[in-house]
């Protein structure tokens, strides 16, 4: 054992004889102990969320993200198709695996593909069932509350594909599109091969309806990314849509354009009674879409809840492989585990890094595309319970704080490699992301010694204190249902806070209870939380000064930082519909959170997915993994 | 006995009333805007106001109660928020699921655990005995959730023999065969983990029967053994398995939670869990007035049946 001073104190001495957490946690889940009890602790929020408020984006004549290019139709049984799909532009856009942590090429039996738009060898066959499970509540349907997220993706296309890896928008259902000088019209140009299940021929009515469905149902999910369609979309003629909007936006195309089109003959009747698609009949009426899969049964009430389509054969962009398709509601998680070892599931998502230990010794694929989520936890510049409100406020010790966190510990412990951990803030799009920027290396001598030049300094017992003698304590809070492992995030910096003498203590609450501290009482430091993110920026709630909660109602900004450059680049960025010109702008506001940091950034997670050995054409698609499920095809 | 059984139903009703009010203060005053679970995170302003509205939330709690008593009379379960349904047909599609798990765990404990429980009373402390009394104790202190993951991982995944969960397999028509094989494993767990309990009852009922007085007269009289252990002892030994039936009862509406979520089991207990969890108020509650209801006949049969049994118990 090391000497130590002779002015250590017995408390001080204990701690050292304590395993850190981190190890003991680390530990344990190698042994796979603490895997299946974490398993089945977790649950964790699938559905799909996104900031709560969003501008519009206008694709004006960019370079590589702005030219409509042709979608590939055909599975990719070759190299990457795109001009953006090589890997050298992916890791350009930041799509590469973690630095510093590698993916390993082999986990046990499990094959470990980290490449963006993956190829095949061979000719796919047509097979009999495909069957997925998933935790979505398929209690309801209403494809604009987006209560669950897979089932539309099955059916329904959008109007503007996002790409796969890179996020940059596609011609879909929408051939082509051109953009007003102003920047506010957008005339969209439709497919005409087009069908839906029903065999009626898509047209611009039914886009017509879908947006307007979504920008006034009550219940829509999505209704944030449609404040500037105060105008009705115009219907030029029957392949031909103009929408006018009210302003410039910046993320129009890549969030309202992406959202699922209905069949206006199914719902028009129900809708101009109720304004809402709530209460239709779904389980006797499947929904009609143009996708690639035609809905035959939705059983919510079965064991487990499931929905079973039939194959497209016409559909447009090419017919599944699979002749039926079965979808099925799994939620616990230690269910899809021994579903994915009996096989009965041909793919499994998500899947965290714990188990993976528990199914590394059957064959399969294990793919780890980086995921359009961030975590971070949200510092609360006005806590109604710190004793020390000016600790957090000043930068030098947020800083401090940043450098105190050891990211490669808990990249390695709690996500065995599958996370970018030291990306920074909530910009985890590729077609955006600042790759100029880092957090920094974990150095805690550093950190304390920032500390104490700010003032605090560690007393007798080993607490940081303030200049009043008392000690600092951090009070963070967390959701008890997160998709990612924050929680254990959370535990990692907990220890590495108590190594600089602050006490953090962390109280996991359910959604409501969280929402109700974090938007009402303030009595937080720190809010630790992941999210899944749409392709458009749409975030600003979370940062403006003027969208504290305080003082705004439904407003965000629950930790009130405040930062008048970054309120000019927000305004600006919402507006910019030119891609390329509004990443510029994100780059600038992403170097502004970065050092004065709003939140501690923990880095973007990586997805990961099984795939039985012998399916292949899987397509990771970071807008929603499960979205090109009729690329996949089984052989032998 | 008529009287018996009408007094008896007149004192649950007061009971019934005291259980619905409790739980209604219970759900009301727990943390959280009932409509804002609901709804979820994303719920604009509007829609949670519309939904409080739609529920009563508005309303003061008294107002509430009465309005939600007064459907309850008139036979109106109300509509479950989460499904938009009607949750009298909620509980009616998941009641025969949890009736056949629980109903057949039930039996399946019965014809198990009586003769366990006679052969270890009748051979006390034998090998047999010992190895019974072994199997029960690990029956009794195994939690049901380890138990179920435990055969889960050995029928399901090592030896594929049987299926993960759910009640059929999805994407072909209904099979007898199919069923059959998905209730194994739930069913497996419920019974093994009963009757080690039951069987343990038995044999000290049995126990303490056999060691009276008129056991060892019948036996000097030159009955059979045979005649003895289940002419005579067993009718006496076997009331608190009547306790026991009684209050097992419930369960075949309460449902076995624990056994329900982790076998994908879609019957009552899994509902409680997620209608609960997701504050879906009329089907929490329409769930524990059913329970607190068959509860109160549960014990009403029981007692009738310790009437029917024992000619010393009379009913007044």
């Amino acid at each position: 054992m090391t000497p130590q001073p002779e002015t250590e104190s017995a408390e001080q001495r204990f701690a050292r004889m304590l395993i850190s957490r981190r190890r003991l946690l680390g530990s344990l889940m190698a042994a796979g102990l603490v895997g299946p009890v974490l398993a089945a602790c977790g649950g964790g929020n699938n559905n799909k969320k996104a900031a709560t408020t969003g501008g519009a984006a206008n694709n004006k004549g960019a370079s590589n993200l702005a030219t409509p290019q042709a979608p590939s139709a055909a599975p990719n049984t070759g190299a990457g198709a795109g001009a953006t799909g090589t890997p050298a532009a992916a890791a350009a856009s930041g799509g590469s695996p973690a630095a510093g942590v590698a993916a390993p090429a082999t986990i046990g039996k499990l094959t470990v593909r980290t490449e963006p738009y993956p190829s095949y060898t061979g000719s796919p066959v047509d097979s009999d069932t495909l069957t997925i499970i998933r935790s979505e509540d398929l209690s309801a349907f209403n494809p604009t509350a987006l209560n669950s997220y897979s089932p539309y993706t099955f059916v329904y296309d959008p109007l503007v594909w996002i790409d796969e890896y890179t996020l940059d928008p596609k011609p879909w259902l929408a051939s082509s599109w051109s953009i007003s000088p102003d920047g506010k019209s957008y005339t969209f140009k439709l497919r005409s091969d087009v069908k839906w299940h029903d065999g009626t021929p898509f047209t611009a009515d039914d886009v017509a309806f879908s947006f307007i469905a979504y920008r006034d149902d009550p219940d829509s999910a999505v209704a944030r990314f449609f404040p500037l369609m105060q105008k009705d979309p115009v219907v030029v003629d029957a392949q031909t849509i103009r929408f006018d909007l009210s302003d410039t936006s910046g993320d129009w195309i890549l969030n309202a354009c992406n959202q699922f089109i209905m069949q206006k003959a199914q719902f028009n009747d129900f809708w101009n009674q109720k304004k809402s698609l709530k209460d239709y009949p779904y389980t006797d009426k499947m929904l009609i879409g143009t996708g690639a899969w035609k809905q035959t049964k939705y059983a919510p009430g079965d064991s487990p809840p499931n929905i079973q389509y039939a194959r497209n054969d016409s559909y447009w962009a090419g017919k599944p492989h699979f002749q039926k398709f079965i979808f099925q509601q799994v939620d616990k998680t230690e269910a899809q585990i021994t579903a994915w070892l009996n096989g009965s599931t041909d793919l499994l998502w998500p899947v965290t890094a714990t188990e993976v230990d528990q199914v590394k010794n059957q064959e399969a694929w294990l793919y780890d595309p980086p995921a359009v989520a961030f975590m971070n936890a949200w510092i609360n510049f006005k806590s109604t319970k710190q004793d020390h409100p000016e600790f957090m406020q000043n930068k030098q010790v947020r800083q401090a704080l940043s450098i105190g966190i050891d990211r490669k510990g808990y990249a390695q412990a709690i996500f065995k490699g599958f996370v970018d951990e030291q990306k920074i803030g909530s910009i985890a799009f590729p077609w955006a992301y600042n790759a100029t920027l880092k957090s920094p290396d974990y150095d805690q001598a550093k950190a304390q010694q920032m500390l104490a030049d700010a003032g605090y300094k560690k007393d007798s017992s080993g607490s940081l204190v303030g200049q009043d003698g008392k000690p600092i304590k951090l009070i963070g809070i967390i959701s008890n249902s997160q998709q990612y492992p924050v929680d254990k995030i959370a535990v990692s910096v907990q220890e590495d806070f108590r190594k600089l003498g602050l006490a953090l203590q962390i109280d996991t609450l359910e959604p409501q209870t969280l929402k109700n501290r974090r938007l009402k009482v303030f009595d937080w430091d720190l809010y630790f939380a992941s999210r899944i993110l749409f392709a458009g920026f749409s975030d600003y709630g979370y940062y403006k000064s003027d969208w504290d909660p305080r003082v705004k109602a439904n407003g965000l900004n629950a930790g009130a930082w405040s930062n008048p450059q970054a309120d000019k680049l927000l305004d600006q960025i919402i507006r910019e519909p030119d891609l390329v010109k509004q990443k510029d702008l994100l780059g600038q506001f992403q170097a502004i959170i970065n050092d004065d940091l709003p939140a501690l950034w923990f880095g973007f997670p990586r997805d990961l997915i099984l795939v039985k050995k012998n399916f292949l054409g899987f397509q990771p698609n970071a807008m929603w993994q499960y979205w090109d499920t009729w690329k996949l095809w089984k052989s032998g | 006995m008529g009287r018996y059984v009408i007094r008896r139903l007149v004192q649950a009703i007061p009971l019934l009333i005291g259980i619905s009010l409790i739980v209604f203060l219970m759900i009301h005053l727990a943390p959280g805007d009932a409509a804002e679970f609901a709804l979820g995170e994303r719920a604009s302003q509007t829609e949670i106001i519309r939904l409080r509205h739609y529920l009563g939330l508005d309303l003061p709690w008294y107002q509430q109660y009465f309005h939600l008593m007064g459907h309850w009379l008139r036979g109106d379960l109300g509509i479950s928020v989460l499904q938009q349904r009607s949750v009298f047909t909620i509980l009616w599609e998941r009641l025969p699921r949890t009736a056949e798990l629980l109903g057949g765990s039930i039996l399946l404990s019965l014809l198990i655990a009586l003769p366990i429980g006679v052969f270890s009373a009748v051979r006390q402390y034998s090998f047999g005995d010992n190895v019974v009394t072994v199997i029960s104790f690990l029956g009794i202190s195994i939690p049901s959730f380890w138990l179920a993951i435990l055969l889960i991982l050995f029928f399901s995944v090592d030896l594929h023999w049987l299926p993960t969960g759910g009640t059929q397999t999805i994407g072909r028509s209904f099979s007898l065969l199919d069923h059959l094989k998905h209730l194994i494993l739930p069913l497996a767990v419920l019974t093994l983990i009963r009757t080690a309990g039951w069987s343990r009852y038995l044999r000290s009922s049995m126990l303490e029967v056999l060691s009276l007085d008129y056991v060892r007269t019948a036996r000097a009289k030159g009955l059979t053994g045979r005649e003895v252990l289940f002419r005579h002892a067993l009718r006496n030994a076997i009331m608190p398995i009547i306790t026991l039936l009684g209050l097992s009862l419930p369960d075949m509406v309460g449902g076995a939670i624990i056994t329900e979520q982790i076998f994908n089991w879609n019957g009552l207990g899994q509902l409680t869990v997620t209608a609960t969890v997701r504050r879906d108020i009329p089907v929490v509650m329409a769930l524990v007035m059913l329970s607190g209801a068959v509860i109160v006949l549960a014990n009403l049969l029981a007692d009738l049946w310790y009437g029917v049994v024992d000619p010393r118990v009379t009913l007044h």
